[in-house]
């Protein structure tokens, strides 16, 4: 199994994709731990089916716009693993509001409890993969690059997550720590409901997103998590600070 | 064991997780005012006060769909259909949201934004019900001196045993368990 011996940790595991992301970590012989916030049910079921082989997984709970939590969070991981070797960021926080109708509260909401929380979540992974290679990769979305209905400010701290994530790739290259971020298309999602108050039918709008792809599929859990696993192995040692597109081709149509 | 705070403490502390993120609520604000459609408060304001009051009294609350999660409890029984309040989901309601003004938890009204009507009173009685549900006593060494250490967690400080209190989900199933009796005597006092 190639990532035999590692330890990985997978924030927002309780939703559809961390889920995906933990199971294929764990299947590939990672062991792993995951945070949740408001979605305990969700982290339970992941728990449970990423568990087996000895291999127990841990759930955090921790909200990560509290930057005292996201520390107490590291204090726990290093108490239960010591060292550890994968982080991927994956929990996503954010309201669907146009720009101009974006209290500032929630603009700071967003940029906190996305970016920032993945700068300061990485900073102290490192700690904790102390000297030993390792693997940094981020989840963003094609609202980075293009508009989606109520998507500013995620798609803003998206960006800077693409971006903060090259800069990193660079900084920790001498470390062996190589940082990518996975770029996923339309993946059907409950998250997708989200859209239900700037788009007049969520279904309509999703199958709009789908006539787009060259294929009308959708992007599966599964084949993110794919990319993800790919890019945690040492298969991809030679990839640093990419944003790997998984969208079917949605993102290639003019 | 710290002491059980008084309604009026938890309102304080309501007070104060709501007017950190909403400063020009001022004097506005009071124990019964609508949160959302009165004060515009938001979803992910309500994720942001609830964490504050996690934080302070070292509970934590459900964060699911309640009336979701009470469908399950209540079931057969259905409490939504279509998207809309039942009768029963309308009796379930006004029950466990005493504060709010019945007639504004009426059957046929949409279940989204039911939220939107929750007062900061809501959020000091299901507090209240959290801080009460804890355990009084180390089941181990019969210490009362319990502290919180994380939302839903406590440490003995006689023998350091970690006891964990019953969380917001939790307190949601008792509170249902006592619940059906007390819907046959709203069914029974509507006929009669």
């Amino acid at each position: 199994m190639i990532l035999e011996g590692k330890k990985a940790l997978v924030t927002g595991g309780s939703g559809v994709i961390g889920r995906a992301i933990a199971l294929a970590l764990h299947h590939a012989g990672a062991e792993v731990a995951i945070t949740y916030y408001r979605n305990r049910k969700g982290a339970e079921e992941t728990l449970q089916a990423a568990s087996g082989d000895q291999r127990r997984a841990l759930a955090f709970r921790v909200n990560l716009e509290d930057r005292a939590g996201i520390d107490q969070l590291f204090c726990e991981i290093k108490q239960a693993w010591g060292l550890f070797d994968i982080f991927v960021s994956n929990a996503v926080s954010a309201p669907c509001r146009s720009a101009m109708d974006l209290p500032l509260r929630h603009w700071d909401h967003v940029l906190n409890a996305n970016l920032t929380a993945f700068l300061h979540c990485t900073q102290r992974s490192v700690e904790l993969m102390a000297g030993r290679p390792g693997a940094v990769v981020a989840i963003s979305s094609l609202g980075a690059r293009r508009c989606a209905p109520g998507y500013a400010a995620l798609g803003v701290a998206k960006a800077g997550i693409e971006a903060l994530a090259r800069y990193l790739a660079v900084e920790l290259a001498e470390r062996n720590i190589n940082v990518n971020v996975v770029c996923p298309g339309t993946v059907e999602t409950p998250a997708l409901n989200a859209f239900a108050s700037v788009v007049p039918d969520v279904h309509e709008y999703t199958q709009s997103l789908l006539q787009q792809t060259p294929d009308r599929q959708a992007v599966a859990p599964d084949e993110v998590a794919a990319v993800v696993t790919f890019l945690c192995s040492p298969l991809a040692q030679r990839i640093r600070g990419q944003t790997i597109v998984v969208d079917g081709g949605f993102s290639l149509r003019m | 064991m710290t002491p059980m705070p008084t309604d009026r403490e938890i309102y304080e502390c309501v007070r104060q997780a709501i007017t950190a993120i909403r400063q020009d609520l001022g004097d506005r604000l009071t124990l019964d005012s609508e949160l959302g459609q009165e004060l515009g408060l938001e979803s992910l304001d309500y994720v942001d006060i609830e964490f504050r009051l996690e934080t302070t009294f070292g509970v934590e609350f459900f964060h699911g769909s309640a009336l979701e999660k009470l469908s399950e409890l209540l079931a057969p029984r259905q409490l939504e259909e279509d998207g809309l309040l039942t009768a029963d989901g309308a009796a379930v309601l006004r029950l466990r949201l005493p504060e709010i003004d019945p007639d504004r938890l009426r059957p046929g009204q949409p279940v989204a934004g039911i939220e939107a009507k929750f007062k900061p009173q809501t959020w000091v009685r299901v507090v209240k019900e959290l801080v009460q549900a804890r355990p009084q006593r180390c089941p181990s060494c019969g210490s009362e001196r319990l502290e919180v250490t994380k939302p839903s967690l406590l440490r003995c400080a006689g023998c350091s045993a970690e006891l964990r209190s019953p969380d917001g989900e939790e307190c949601l199933a008792v509170w249902a368990s006592r619940l059906p009796a007390s819907l046959e005597q709203r069914a029974e006092s509507r006929t009669g």
